[in-house]
């Protein structure tokens, strides 16, 4: 009675019928599928007064059960014998255990592989069906004319171009640089859109914007959680993806300058953690404050300081961010009070910080980041009862990479429930192997914050690829497999592409110019931090106090004898 | 042999000393039977404050002063302090400016230091210096470490004040002088207040300092009263810190000292100058930067040094002072060698006697001026 076509894919008729009124069936490899097209075959129609609703039901990662998610997308009927349907990854917020498609346990296709999408068909009465509403972004848009598609790839340049806008120092506003306008990169985009526009359907069209889903959220003490979906324009994804692939190549070529020993002491790496930094600081800005510990690289980048001065910074370069007397764990910027060596030191810092917001009545929100290490530490309590006690407008943040150190967190904490162990302090468990998912949570958190609700404390569950630091390998306590596994399966920059890509809001050219231009950035700052000057020697006595001892105007600071000062 | 009294010993009165505090120049003038009651009646001392009530004074005018200005610690708010320090000022200036924390000395000088990062300018008080311990991380590596790991970009303008040293009767986890750990530490600033005037002059200098001040005072100091010249009651009576002050001068021997056992520099120096010996006593003020310009100074003046702490013995203060002695010009000047009195090598006992025997007293400061200067004991 029905069949469902897939874009450049045989026709599929293979429905089983269920139930009296329900039939299934599997589409394979559907994350690579943008539409589906159903109808009616024509064999017998539908019984009057009937509409066949149509449900998708897309396979949960572990570690949510081996169900799938069902959503409504659209109805056939006799009047309306096909239709076509784009489909997003949407799913509902809640499991929902008495869907009609839940009752009957059937297993075509296997549940744990998540490229399978689940179709099920229900002939349900016209008026049940009619009053159902898909979620937003199944329907297809059509864009009738030519000037609508002109409008489009106009935009789509636009959007291309701006990425590349920097404001020079002193400039009141940002420039593009004309080599990004007059590169073949550019053209090429270009050309793409108007060869898939010759076709004038949306398969090969980029889109401005679209929507999302998030993964899902766990919550503490919360009646209710971050959007389940959230919009996300092309600008926006080119930026998250630039960041994270950034932040990316910069830890790998950090890894690499310390083997080649120009990096020395401890160098703690970011890498598998980048949608973290990136997809909070898409819902923050620079007037909230940033406290992290030591694996702090990327937020140093994406608190703004540049690659080169990060990297200058960690080969000891006076041209480093702290001039090269603060080392890879002591790096600063406006309104990022670093890198802190201490293991849990940050958090009362970070209250404090907070503090002092509250006290200045500024309407802003501290994010004070901390580890799962450190989430056992003494004084992370005592800054949560004080924080919750004085409604204090912090986020905490739990990054659970679930090693600290060589000890996985079942070996450290009687709890692994990290967003929990704020106790009175509400919390939210997030999938931060996923940019989208973060920037929702802290939108979420940010929210709470300044409604004046006191703290909140989100647990970041993510992934090093790294050892601890560059002493360590990271594989006499874990598996090689494990990390390969989660390198291969749940990488945020490379699930993210894959995202952008089916959902059309960035060319695959795009990603690739993105790439290299953050390759060409990072190669670049790498020469400077090999090459550039170091520190200059009277570098050693500056900076111990902001003032001289009002008493002693020309105090002078001992080098290591009595004959070696900073003046002589 | 004798050391001849000369004549022209009495204070005078130069812009760059202090003048000495009332009660110091009464002893000497009492045992000297001399009416020196000219110089004295030449001065109009504006009126008598105890060290509790410079501290209180001196926190309540930089609050009112300085809106970024709060204090912050155990007791300091509706129980107007464990020591009655802060006494009144949450009911004048309210929850915001003087805030009660819990019993978490960790998180809240980690909070105060966040605070003070961020811009405002805590006082961070410790009940006693003794659960500075707890802290002291966000001492040392969170406030003083962090402008220089920031190249200049962060400033931590904290003050973290309370009681240092023994009390009485308070035994071995309440008697601990910190002097010697928090003045070994780059990026601090640490003061040490005997009297009325240097409490209320240090605190106040710290307060409005930008880097983090350690001020160290003494429990048993609190309720002494002190005479205190017109210019400290004024609002912004500082002083400078880094710079020590003479007590009392003299030319025989060099005594110096900080917080509560200047006085008892004071009152030794008293009874040695019923024999003839006048000893200079020297109040250090500040512990870090010492003024190692005054020391040397008082020592090549009268070449021969005893200091006086309640440390214990190894690297204490009076180690350091030793060595810079010995490191500078001063050590050619010298007729003996140095003789620091400490806090005997041991945790403070309970029973009064003991507790006594564990630190320098008055005798015991008496007895070893004379065997510094050969003098036969009396």
């Amino acid at each position: 009675m029905f069949a469902v076509i897939a874009c450049g894919r045989l026709v599929q008729t293979d429905f089983q019928q269920v139930d009296a009124n329900k039939f299934t069936l599997t589409i394979p490899a559907a994350d690579k599928v943008n539409h589906l097209v159903f109808f009616l075959t024509g064999q017998c129609p539908l019984p009057d007064g009937a509409a066949a609703a149509v449900y998708l039901g897309w396979p949960q990662p572990p570690p949510s059960p081996p169900e799938p998610v069902w959503s409504f997308i659209g109805h056939l009927t006799n009047e309306k014998p096909s239709a076509i349907f784009k489909i997003a990854r949407t799913r509902p917020q809640d499991h929902d255990p008495n869907h009609p498609f839940l009752a009957n346990h059937f297993a075509t296709g296997s549940w744990t592989d998540l490229t399978c999408v689940q179709v099920g068909i229900s002939i349900e009465p016209v008026q049940t069906v009619a009053g159902m509403t898909p979620p937003a972004g199944t329907q297809a848009d059509s864009t009738p004319t030519m000037v609508a598609f002109s409008q489009r790839m106009l935009e789509s340049l636009v959007n291309y171009l701006s990425s590349f806008a920097t404001t020079p120092p002193g400039a009141a506003e940002s420039y593009v640089p004309m080599s990004a306008v007059t590169s073949s990169s550019a053209i090429r985009a270009n050309l793409l859109l108007l060869r898939g526009g010759g076709g004038l359907f949306v398969s090969s069209r980029l889109a401005s914007s679209a929507v999302l889903s998030t993964r899902p959220y766990k919550l503490h003490k919360l009646e209710s959680g971050p959007a389940s979906e959230a919009q996300v324009t092309s600008d926006e994804a080119r930026k998250y993806y630039r960041d994270m692939a950034t932040v990316r190549r910069m830890e790998t070529a950090a890894g690499n300058l310390y083997k080649e020993k120009a990096i020395r002491g401890f160098c703690h790496l970011y890498s598998g953690q980048e949608a973290c930094c990136v997809g909070m600081e898409a819902v923050l800005d620079r007037n909230d404050p940033v406290i992290t510990a030591y694996r702090a690289h990327g937020w140093t980048y994406t608190r703004g300081v540049p690659v080169k001065a990060v990297l200058s910074e960690l080969t000891g370069r006076a041209s480093g961010c702290a001039k090269g007397k603060g080392g890879s764990m002591h790096m600063y910027n406006h309104n990022f009070y670093g890198g802190n060596g201490i293991v849990g030191a940050q958090v009362p810092l970070g209250a404090g910080i907070a503090f002092a917001q509250k006290y200045r009545e500024d309407k802003r929100v501290c994010v004070t980041l901390y580890g799962d290490g450190a989430a056992n530490q003494g004084q992370v309590f005592e800054a949560f009862n004080m924080a919750k006690l004085w409604d204090l407008p912090c986020i905490f943040v739990c990054e659970n990479n679930k090693y600290g150190m060589g000890t996985a967190v079942e070996r450290a904490a009687a709890s692994t429930a990290y967003y929990t162990r704020g106790d009175y302090i509400p919390g939210l468990w997030v999938d931060a192997m996923d940019v989208i998912t973060v920037r929702e949570a802290t939108r979420f958190a940010k929210d709470w914050c300044l409604s004046g609700k006191g703290p909140i404390l989100l647990e970041m569950e993510t992934y090093r690829y790294h050892g601890h630091s560059m002493s360590d390998p990271g594989t006499s306590y874990r598996t090689r497999e494990e990390v390969q596994s989660m390198r291969q399966m749940r990488d945020p920059i490379a699930s993210f592409r894959q995202t952008l890509l089916t959902a059309e809001l960035v060319a695959e050219e795009e990603l690739k110019e993105i790439d290299q231009s953050v390759r060409k950035e990072v190669d670049e700052a790498v020469q400077a931090a090999k090459t550039n000057a170091v520190p200059d020697p009277k570098e050693l006595y500056t900076n111990v106090y902001s003032q001289p001892p009002s008493g002693q105007p020309n105090y002078r600071i001992r080098g290591i004898d009595q004959f070696t000062w900073s003046a002589n | 042999y004798l050391i001849p009294l000369s004549s022209s010993h009495y204070p005078v009165n130069q812009t760059t000393m202090h003048r000495p505090s009332l009660s110091a120049c009464q002893l000497i003038l009492r045992s000297f039977g001399r009416s020196g009651g000219n110089i004295v009646a030449s001065r109009r001392f504006a009126s008598s404050m105890n060290v509790r009530d410079a501290l209180n004074s001196a926190m309540k005018e930089e609050i009112e002063r300085d809106p970024n200005v709060f204090l912050m610690g155990e007791e300091v708010a509706q129980y107007e302090g464990a020591y009655k320090v802060s006494k009144g000022l949450w009911k004048l200036m309210g929850d915001k400016r003087v805030i009660d924390t819990p019993i978490t000395e960790m998180g809240f000088a980690g909070l105060a230091v966040g605070a003070a990062m961020a811009g405002l300018r805590p006082i961070c008080e410790f009940m006693t210096f003794n659960f500075s311990m707890q802290a002291i991380d966000h001492v040392i590596n969170s406030a003083a470490k962090t402008y220089y790991m920031s190249a200049g970009d962060v400033k931590v303008p904290i003050v973290f004040r309370g009681p240092n040293g023994a009390a009485a009767g308070v035994a071995a986890q309440h008697s601990q002088d910190f002097a010697s750990w928090y003045s070994h530490c780059p990026g601090l600033k640490v003061v040490s207040p005997w009297n009325s005037e240097d409490a209320r002059g240090l605190l106040k200098a710290a307060i409005r300092d930008n880097d983090p001040v350690v001020c160290l005072e003494n429990e048993m100091m609190y309720g002494v009263s002190f005479e205190v010249s017109p210019e400290c009651e004024s609002k912004d009576f500082l002083i400078p810190i880094g710079k020590a002050k003479i007590e009392i001068p003299g030319n025989h021997i060099s005594l110096i000292s900080y917080g509560k056992f200047v006085g008892l520099c004071v009152e030794a120096a008293a009874e040695l100058a019923k024999e003839g010996i006048q000893c200079e006593v020297l109040n250090l003020r500040t512990l870090r930067p010492l003024d190692e310009e005054a020391i040397v100074k008082s020592v090549m003046k009268t070449h021969h040094v005893v200091t006086v702490e309640s440390c214990w013995p190894q690297c204490g203060m009076g180690a350091e002072i030793a060595a810079r002695i010995m490191e500078s010009q001063a050590f050619d000047y010298l007729d003996a060698p140095l003789t620091r009195m400490t806090g005997a090598d041991v945790p403070m006992p309970y029973a009064q006697a003991l507790e006594a025997a564990a630190l320098p007293q008055v005798a015991d400061i008496v007895r070893v001026v004379r065997r510094t200067l050969n003098r036969a004991a009396k």
